[in-house]
């Protein structure tokens, strides 16, 4: 099956028809996304993490079957996520430690769910360099297809336009067409959600932060971490 | 490997100096990723599976319905014209439970929302403590866990679970999913759990029974089961994952004993009261909850902790939280080698 011609209506119908490639494509795609959408939710909590995304991707495919496509399948994925982590957090009775991230507010949630189809400009201003980059981190993750690995795999691992190919199992002139739409989607998706250009988004980045994002990155989501909990910076 | 690539223009240059900068995303570890790929694949292939059931009828589902049915209304029957004999006792509940007791008095109170009780039905909500008469039928809903000690054995009801009692010894699952442990040392309790695709008998054990509509996943952690389908009877082991489908066909993968899978057992559990009771024996609660195995690294530490004993309460504590308090309070520390064992060695200033 090709992703990048398939829409969330095509995966989710080849889903239903039991095609093994569909499934494949589904939990690839979606998994380390939503994995990573739970883990700063439950504190970096990555057993708690696992035992969610788990939970949320096994409902989700027995709801399939009503899936109607009125919104994007990662923002629907996205909503049986956020009900299984407050089920979770009542289950073992820590709200006191239920995370807030500036992603959830209601205007930036929005923005962020609305990238298929951009809409009003909103402010990049206010979010400290931690929020920036997970922010756009969060941006590559609801980016169509495998828009946001493209970019990844091209601009921060350097692999050629031949190997980003033969990552996505196609020819050289459409993974650089991939390519090309993906660079439009992510500048679209840009302006969306902080009003700017990748540039002033850099620039502003830069301005705030001190750290270089390597350093700041923890182990736990390798597992690593015995005790599972991830020193993150979440606000 | 870094190779050439064409350049569109400088938003490109933009664009690429912004994503060196955030860094790539995390990614989560593979055998995360293989563990839960696993369980999403096999409810996946259920859901596939019933929906091409749902292009034909088997008289097998057809059969076994009718019987639960004809079987939970003859003792219903029963009910009414003999006093109620109690099976069972209620542990633990965590959020809420009700039940269904014919020919008793109870809640005429609005069904609570989830629940398909048909018209006419009395509930009543339970607590811990209470009786579990036969013929009885107990609910969970999607929100609330339960457990039940019946016999030597202690039982777990997962959210959105039904479950019918039709003796001391013979239980039916309608929906949701029941975790039976025999723990060693208990009275030797048999047991049958019946499900629309298959029953299940265990040998001394621990698993639990999961169905939806007509497919049930008979999960074995350790011992082993017996299962009874349309396609006759086979043995489950520990470690075994096992799917019948609505044809009675069985279908085998492998689940550890400390798969994610067993955690909502573990979370229905009956809070463990350890004031006055020897540290080992809280060791070994813990050991067998989470499917791990106690080791003591030294004959000293063994002795230790069966001479230890605990105050207090660890109620509210998840199990690896309390662990780490109660230990902290002794000489012992707990090692940490993996997720398989729970190791227990004497701390380094003794």
């Amino acid at each position: 099956m090709n992703v990048q011609d398939c829409s969330d209506r095509e995966l989710v119908a080849a889903l239903l028809d039991g095609d093994e490639a569909a499934f494949r494509m589904f939990f690839s795609t979606y998994f380390p996304r939503i994995y990573r959408f739970a883990v700063p939710r439950l504190g970096g909590d990555a057993e708690a993490a696992k035992e969610v995304v788990q939970d949320t991707l096994t409902k989700a495919v027995r709801a399939l079957p009503g899936y109607r496509a009125e919104a994007a399948l990662f923002s629907w994925l996205c909503q049986i996520c956020r009900r299984q982590i407050v089920d979770h957090l009542r289950a073992s009775r820590r709200h006191s430690e239920h995370i807030v991230l500036i992603e959830d507010s209601p205007e930036l949630r929005s923005a962020l769910e609305s990238i298929e189809a951009p809409a009003a400009d909103e402010p990049q201003h206010g979010y400290v360099s931690s929020e920036t980059r997970r922010i756009v981190q969060s941006v590559l993750d609801r980016l169509p297809a495998r828009y946001g690995e493209a970019l990844e795999w091209k601009y921060i691992e350097g692999h050629s336009v031949e190997e980003i190919g033969e990552l996505l199992g196609v020819g050289r002139t459409a993974a650089q067409s991939i390519l090309a739409r993906a660079r439009t989607a992510f500048r679209e998706a840009l302006e969306t959600v902080f009003g700017s250009t990748a540039q002033d988004v850099l620039a502003n980045l830069r301005s705030t932060d001190a750290r270089r994002p390597g350093a700041a990155r923890a182990s736990g989501l390798r597992g690593t971490d015995p005790q599972g909990i991830v020193q993150g910076d979440c606000p | 490997m870094n190779g050439p690539y064409e350049r569109s223009g400088p938003d490109e240059a933009e664009i690429e100096a912004l994503l060196q900068e955030v860094g790539a995303r995390e990614e989560p570890a593979m055998q995360v990723a293989e563990d839960v790929q696993a369980i999403v694949h096999a409810e996946w292939l259920e859901v596939v599976r019933q929906r091409r059931r749902r292009r034909r009828l088997t008289a097998w589902s057809l059969a076994a319905s009718f019987l639960l049915v004809v079987t939970a209304a003859t003792f219903g029957l029963r009910l009414m014209t003999m006093t109620a004999e109690p099976v069972a006792t209620i542990a633990y509940i965590d959020g809420s439970m009700r039940a269904i007791a014919q020919g008793t008095s109870g809640d005429t109170a609005a069904e609570p929302s989830g629940l398909d009780a048909g018209p006419g039905a009395i509930w009543k909500t339970r607590a811990a403590g209470d009786p579990v008469a036969r013929g009885e039928t107990l609910r969970t809903d999607r929100r609330s866990r339960a457990a039940l000690r019946l016999g030597g054995l202690s039982l777990r009801l997962d959210h959105g679970t039904t479950l019918h009692v039709l003796g001391d010894d013979l239980l039916a699952l309608t929906s949701g999913a029941l975790y039976v442990d025999a723990p060693p040392g208990a009275p030797d309790t048999p047991l049958t759990v019946r499900t629309s695709a298959g029953s299940v008998r265990h040998l001394g054990t621990q698993y639990q029974v999961r169905t939806e509509q007509d497919i049930a996943i008979v999960s074995v952690r350790e011992g082993r089961v017996d299962i009874e389908s349309a396609a006759g009877t086979s043995t489950g082991v520990a470690g075994e994952r096992i799917l019948i489908d609505s044809e009675g066909q069985l279908s085998r993968g492998t689940i550890s004993p400390q798969d994610a899978a067993w955690s909502w057992a573990q979370r229905a559990a009956p809070p463990f009261d350890i004031d006055d009771r020897p540290l080992s024996l809280f060791l070994s609660w813990a050991a067998r909850e989470t499917g791990r195995e106690l080791i003591y690294t030294s004959p000293q530490a063994r002795t230790l902790a069966s001479e230890l004993r605990m105050r207090g309460s660890i109620a509210g504590l998840d199990l690896d939280t309390a662990l780490g308090a109660v230990l902290a309070t002794t000489p012992l520390q707990r090692m940490q080698s993996s997720d398989e064992r729970i190791e227990i060695a004497l701390s380094p200033r003794q």
